[in-house]
């Protein structure tokens, strides 16, 4: 039988989590960022058999064409530059960006499709190397969401909810599942610039926040400039060797307090400056790519050995999965096509397409795949209609949060399965439609969590990632 | 196993459970139960209601709801399995004895105002004081009788310097000196400890202390928050709250100024300042972006802190449908969202800094050279002949338009009735023989006007296209202020397409303007004058003005140095900092019933009024804000009081008396000691809201004084310390870790309030999140460290900035200041380690701190060592202490001895200047020392 409200964790952690992980036990390192390895009995928490252990979560900020991409309409050349029929808009509502546009006329996807991989998956052209591991994705063409601009979309789909104030999907995981690598943050976030967009959408710490949650939960953003986390180096001038003998002496001081005040805390800070020590030598480890093999970095492609590239962070995330980081959160911006289109969608695809295919590759190479999570999506879709003068080959699409496509690999998401349907605008959904909840209720549920059942009490209501919705899609996973 | 946690678990959320005798108390036992368990499906939320059945009154059936919850079959056992909230055997204990004791219902505990209890008696003799506990006043004759009924025993007085640490750090954010602490040691007199209570209340340092935790609560930051998260400027509302809390505003008027300052009579400055609490919400202006969608988040965000911080309570639950636990319904929601749904904003703005409304708060330099300019234009306009003009009194006076204009008894002419479009006043006067060389148009504020004038607009701004008059020639014009691109010469430049305008929307002042003419004689002696504002900005009219000529040609023209003080003065006002305040509309908006609470689907329409279950306000009396603030602090409100003491509480006990600190509604904890709340709320009340008062009650009281020793028992069975077996002890919020080390090594700045600084912080961070070609086109988009002495400010003076705040201070559990925070957690974490030992800041930290320890410790090694240990602990160094630094510096001195290279990379950390006469090595290894001591547990805890 399970306790209601913190289904996942032990007795001593429950304790502690009642009160924002102020530990009092300080055994190992309760509530403390990446020290759960010790009291998760692996397995014990779960809800239910898990499929897949970790999440490498390639977002694409921005929203990136479906159109253009992922859900192949060649019915629309023949609509193309004609005005969207009132019968497929149906009034609904659209950003202020072309509210007051005088025509909404439907651009074709300006790319070629070809099937791919044994089911024949249509992918656009500016795709090839998605389309090479085609047999390993989960294609949605169904997600959709209510939100139709960035700030509240993409915090949406990465917090249940469209205003500020709740943790993330990475920071639930963190609180529920832990990590399984002291030496590691067990929720890590990447973020690259595109090539696309120069003027695109900012990120925002909240999407890696932990809202309501315990501040140790939030992600750890990996940065490529300076230490890769921050203050990680010892100061200029302090050896490791100086160091150790400093956190010595400390333990040793500390240990005095702890005697003398007998305030959990401090056996717990004790801990937490030990694990510190480790992870200067682990991350560096991490971040050290020199024992990678050349036939590996070629599958990444050219950019992957300049940090901060998309291609990079792919890499860096792999090794962080093999080293047991819970949830690894990729964000690469410049995917806001409102104008230019024709330029900026084949830069942006040129900086993701073969990194994302590699990473997947490169994890099945190693048997990680079948249970890992990788997905890839962004906040919303784009709209048929184009945003400018249709007559100008600069115009661009704007937001379009009714159906968007995104696509999951591993995890016992099924390969090779293109989900759902759009009409023949890619505007509404006509069948088998994936809300944002329920996606990430699949996505729990493959992780071993009952999305229902994940929660934290906050002013007196157990919140939970999916609100009060979600449904669980069975016929995306085997 | 897991059941057997089950069981276990209400003791822990509630240390109240750890002895109870007779049957189940309603408010403390049953409805916890029931709200949890039962509420969502039968309880206050009819949509919701299932068998039409509610169980948060009286007058079901007993048995069959007994029968349902011990059921074996999954299709009758109550809860329903589906619903995934069990009952526990406990739970189902309580119920069952509950209904056997004849199921009795009682008011939510929290909605009923608190009496005063008797004081319990403590005997002299009692066990609990037996290991030399005192009862000092009535927060300890509470605390120790409840912890007689567990039979345990508080503890002795703390260590008096340790007492004193744990004082100075809770009452200002900063350390004691060791002076301070000398004099207290040498202070033998009984109220040795009063004194340095009082000391501390008096000190700057407390009011920035008490700003900390409000600012939290207001969601105070420095940006806007959403989207491209320009800057904004709300530094001089943080600074009124420091202030407040420093001269001990009475904590009733300290929420009405926040609430409805600017609606008060004659509100001074500070009053409309203190509304801008209402104004900390996020703002938006993301392109394409609804404007309607966002004022609607505006209003839900201020309905929410409102309820968390006054109330205590969830409101949010019923934005979206009537609340599942507690009387609260939707309609609640939405009158409370009325009062706030009334301020001239727009729902997308910000873009370049502050959004309107605002208020110019000039500094008290700035005032008063504002001061000496407005008299020397003055004594400029009066020399350049205020005896040479005549004012004109009108025989005739119209408005083309519709408008009427009343004649004042200084000549001056009101407008009053329509504002058309198109108005043109023209005005009759008969002047003095001889010819006029020019004219004087005086322009003044009137309260009947829009926001006090002087013009007719809604903002109370004016638009004059044209100044005529009939035969005669202009050749040039001065004005006290013109707005930009609406200077005084488009009044007479024969363009009605262009005026002269004064920002009156933002001003509200008296301007004068001098229009020279060619020689001119009137007619018959009557001089007919037209002010035109059929163009470009209609429906501007001035709304009361006065004209005057004169036949002087020098005074005609003006002084040629008004205009020049004029843009002196324009200058200086545009370098006002400002501040985003309340204003209330001519007409509100109208609020209805947001359907599921979405801002696009339109119900009921509701006007204002506080939660039903909670009272109302008089209907004779104002509908607006002040109702609010009125009903809110009035002695017989039932939480206001409550949540106030309950906070304070935690503030200084480290957890409140009810643990949900923002949840005094049916799902929130049951008081530990129920009776001392109340009795607190009374006093704090009964006091006048005297906010000095209540915190030198809690702190002067034995459980806060008791040592933080705590018993094993006592350790295990209240691990939380809810009984306060034993003295509060924590480590610090995530400023005053930071402070604290700037305050030891003698770095700090110790400045109070001014705008928010931008100490080092590593580089690149804004821009790897937000980075755009066009950044430079919004506030608040680069990071441009400070200079000098703003490097080294207290924490709260640091720049929020809300996508991507502080990170230091994120990692030591800063909320994000997105939204309201009544409670930041404590967590513990390895980057925390890495923040105290490799962030520059207390790198430099370590290197002073290591440098003040070699000038202030002595000669000898031990006694530095041991100086510098007692200034960051506050207490002497234990023999084992002084040998393990001194064992740690011996191989650091011959460490960096051999490796002087890497002595001089560590000694070159940070700007602050370097003692001479201190070799590298030497200096490099006190700097571990410097830095180990900055990370001692005693260091970072109070």
């Amino acid at each position: 039988m399970n306790d209601p409200h913190f289904p996942l964790l032990n007795a001593a952690n429950r304790r502690v989590f009642l009160r924002g992980a102020a530990s009092f036990l300080g055994t190992t390192a309760l509530g403390s960022l990446m020290g759960r390895a010790a009291e998760a009995v692996p397995g014990s928490g779960l809800h239910h058999a898990a499929r897949a252990k970790r999440v490498i979560y390639l977002h694409q900020s921005g929203a990136p064409s479906h159109i253009d991409l992922f859900d192949h309409k060649p019915a629309m050349a023949q609509h193309h530059g004609k005005e969207l029929p009132g019968s497929i808009r149906m009034g609904q509502r659209i950003t202020g960006m072309t509210s007051g546009q005088s025509a909404f006329p439907v651009a074709a996807a300006q790319w070629k499709f070809t099937p791919h991989g044994r089911s024949g998956m249509q992918l656009s052209e500016l795709l090839p190397h998605t389309g090479k591991i085609a047999d390993q994705i989960c294609l949605i063409r169904t997600l959709h969401t209510e939100a139709i601009n960035h700030d509240p979309a993409i915090t949406f789909i990465q917090t249940g909810s469209q205003q500020p104030g709740r943790p993330c999907f990475g920071a639930w995981m963190s609180y529920g599942l832990g990590s399984t690598n002291e030496n590691l943050p067990s929720f890590v976030v990447l973020i690259s610039q595109g090539s696309g967009n120069r003027t695109d959408q900012p990120l925002f710490s909240r999407l890696w926040g932990a809202g309501f949650l315990p501040g140790s939960y939030q992600g750890v953003k990996f940065r490529s400039q300076g230490d890769p986390v921050l203050y990680l180096e010892n100061p200029a001038g302090l050896s490791r060797e100086a160091r150790r003998e400093q956190l010595d002496t400390l333990g040793e001081l500390n240990g005095l307090t702890s005697g003398t005040l007998a305030d959990p805390e401090t056996a717990t800070r004790i801990h937490q400056y030990e694990m510190a020590y480790r992870m200067q030598a682990s991350v560096p480890d991490l971040t050290d790519l020199s024992k990678e093999p050349q036939h590996v970095l070629d599958l990444y492609g050219p950019e992957v050995k300049t940090p901060g590239s998309y291609a990079y962070n792919c890499l860096l995330a792999r090794r962080m999965s093999e080293r047991g980081v819970r949830f690894v959160q990729l964000y690469h911006r410049g995917w806001d096509q409102h104008g230019d289109l024709k330029n900026h969608l084949p830069k942006q695809c040129r900086d993701v397409d073969q990194p994302s295919a590699a990473l997947v590759e490169d994890l099945r190479q190693r048997g990680l795949l079948e249970d890992t999570l990788v997905i890839f999506a962004g906040e919303f879709g784009r709209t048929a209609y184009v945003q400018g003068n249709i007559a100008n080959p600069g115009f661009g699409r704007d937001h379009h949060g009714r159906c968007f496509s995104g696509w999951v690999a591993g995890g016992g998401f099924k390969g090779g399965y293109s989900h759902g349907e759009t009409d023949e605008f890619c505007y509404n959904i006509v069948r088998d439609p994936v809300h944002v909840h329920d996606f990430n209720a699949t996505l729990l549920h493959q992780l071993g969590v009952d999305h229902e059942r994940l929660t934290f009490r906050f002013q007196g209501r157990d919140f939970r990632l999916t609100d009060i919705h979600g449904k669980l899609v069975t016929a995306l996973v085997s | 196993m897991r059941s057997c946690v089950l069981l276990l678990l209400p003791f822990f959320l509630s240390p109240v459970g750890l002895s109870r005798a007779g049957g189940p108390d309603f408010n403390r036992d049953v409805r916890p139960v029931l709200s949890d368990k039962c509420y969502s499906c039968h309880g206050p939320d009819e949509k919701e209601r299932k068998a039409k059945l509610r169980l948060d009154e009286p007058g079901w059936d007993a048995e069959e709801v007994l029968a349902r919850i011990v059921s074996d079959d999954p299709d009758e056992v109550m809860p329903p399995p589906k619903v995934k909230k069990p009952l526990s055997a406990r739970e189902v204990t309580v119920l069952q004895d509950w209904v056997k004791s004849g199921a009795g219902y009682a008011k939510h505990w929290a909605f009923e105002p608190p009496v005063r209890p008797s004081i319990p008696e403590v005997p002299a003799g009692s066990a609990v004081l037996s290991d030399g506990a005192v009862v000092r006043n009535a927060v300890d004759a509470f605390v120790f009788a409840r912890l007689a009924k567990e039979s345990w025993k508080a503890r002795p007085e703390a260590a008096r310097e340790r007492l004193l640490r744990r004082v100075t750090l809770d009452l200002t954010g900063l350390p004691p000196t060791v002076p301070e602490i000398d004099a207290f040691l040498a202070d033998g007199s009984a109220d040795a400890y009063e004194k340095v209570v009082a000391r501390l209340l008096e000190s700057p340092a407390y009011g920035e202390r008490m700003a900390l935790h409000w600012l939290d609560l207001a969601r105070y930051a420095d940006t806007h928050g959403y989207h491209l998260d320009s800057g904004r400027e709300m530094w001089p509302w943080r600074d009124w709250v420091i202030a407040a809390f420093r001269r001990n505003q009475p904590f009733d008027q300290f929420v009405r100024e926040q609430l409805a300052g600017d609606l008060m009579p004659q509100a001074a400055r500070d009053q409309i300042v203190a509304t801008g609490f209402i104004r900390n919400n996020m703002i938006n202006f993301e392109g394409g972006a609804i404007a309607e969608e966002y004022l609607n988040a505006y209003m839900v965000d201020r309905v929410n802190t409102f309820s968390t911080v006054f109330l205590g309570l969830t409101m949010n639950c019923a934005q979206c449908h009537d609340h599942k636990y507690d009387p609260l319904t939707m309609r609640d929601f939405y009158s409370l969202y009325a009062y706030f749904n009334a301020v001239p904003e727009r729902g997308l703005d910000g873009n370049r800094g502050n959004a309107e409304p605002v208020l110019s708060v000039p500094t008290a330099e700035q005032e008063k050279r504002m001061t000496e300019l407005e008299q020397a234009m003055a004594a400029g306009g009066r020399k350049s002949g205020d005896a040479s003009w005549t004012v004109l009194r009108p025989v005739k006076a119209a408005a083309a338009g519709g408008g009427t204009l009343t004649m004042q008894s200084d000549g001056s002419l009101l407008a009053s009735g329509s504002h058309p479009a198109g108005e043109v006043y023209t005005v009759e006067a008969e002047v003095p023989a001889g010819v006029i060389r020019g004219i004087r148009l005086e322009t003044m504020p009137d309260a009947s006007l829009p926001g006090g004038g002087p013009g007719r607009a809604s903002n109370g701004n004016f638009v004059l296209a044209e100044i005529e008059v009939a035969g005669a020639k202009f050749t040039g014009a001065q004005a006290t202020y013109s707005q930009k691109q609406y200077e005084i010469g488009r009044a007479i430049d024969g363009n009605a397409g262009t005026g002269w305008a004064v920002d009156g929307n933002e001003r509200h002042a008296a301007d004068t303007a001098w229009f020279a003419c060619e020689p001119h004689t009137p007619a018959g002696g009557r001089l007919t004058v037209r002010l035109r504002f059929d163009a470009p900005v209609v429906h501007h009219a001035i709304g009361r003005f006065r004209l005057a000529v004169t036949g002087d040609a020098a005074a005609a023209g003006g002084d040629g140095t008004v205009a020049s003080l004029q843009q002196e003065l324009e200058a200086l006002r545009k370098s006002f900092p400002t501040v985003m305040v309340m204003r209330q509309m001519e007409k509100p908006r109208d609020t209805f019933i947001l359907s599921r609470g979405q801002y696009d689907v339109k119900g009921e329409r509701v006007g204002t009024a506080v939660p039903a279950v909670l009272g109302r306000v008089p209907e004779n009396g104002p509908s607006d804000r002040r109702a609010l603030a009125a009903w809110l602090t009035a002695p017989e409100h039932p939480l206001l009081a409550r949540v106030t003491v309950n906070r304070m509480w935690s503030l200084f006990f480290g957890r409140g008396l009810v643990k949900t600190v923002n949840d005094f509604g049916l799902q929130g904890e049951f008081p530990s000691h129920p009776e001392l709340l109340d009795w607190l709320a009374v006093e704090f009340r009964e006091s006048g809201w005297d906010v000095k008062r209540l915190v030198t009650l809690l702190v002067t009281s034995h459980a806060y004084r008791q040592s933080a020793a705590g018993l094993p028992e006592t350790l295990q069975k209240d691990p939380e310390n809810r009984l306060l077996a034993r003295g509060p002890r924590s480590r610090l919020p995530a400023e005053h870790v930071r402070d604290n080390a700037l305050a030891l090594s003698g770095l700090l700045h110790a400045k109070v309030g001014g705008p928010s600084v931008f100490p080092p912080q590593p580089e690149g961070l804004w821009e790897e999140l937000s980075k755009r070609e066009d950044s430079g086109n919004w506030t608040g988009q680069f990071y441009t460290p400070s200079e000098g002495a703003d490097r080294w400010r207290r924490g709260l003076y640091t720049f929020w900035k809300r996508t991507c705040p502080p990170p230091s201070l994120m990692t030591f559990d800063a909320p994000d200041r997105e939204v309201c925070t009544a409670e930041r957690a404590v967590t513990s974490t390895p980057l925390q380690a890495l923040v105290l030992l490799n962030d520059p800041v207390y790198v430099e930290a370590a290197r002073v701190l290591a440098q003040r320890i070699l000038r202030e410790g002595g000669g000898e090694t031990g006694g530095r060592l041991a100086f510098g240990f007692r200034l960051c602990t506050s207490r002497k160094a234990g023999e084992r202490e002084l040998a393990a630094l001194q064992g740690l510096l011996e191989r650091q001195l011959s460490r960096f001895a051999a490796a002087p290279a890497e002595a001089a990379r560590l000694v070159a950390a940070g700007v602050a200047p370097r003692d001479a006469g201190v070799s590298d090595p030497e200096l490099a290894a006190w700097t571990v020392i410097a830095s180990t001591l900055l990370n001692l547990d005693e260091t970072i805890c109070n």
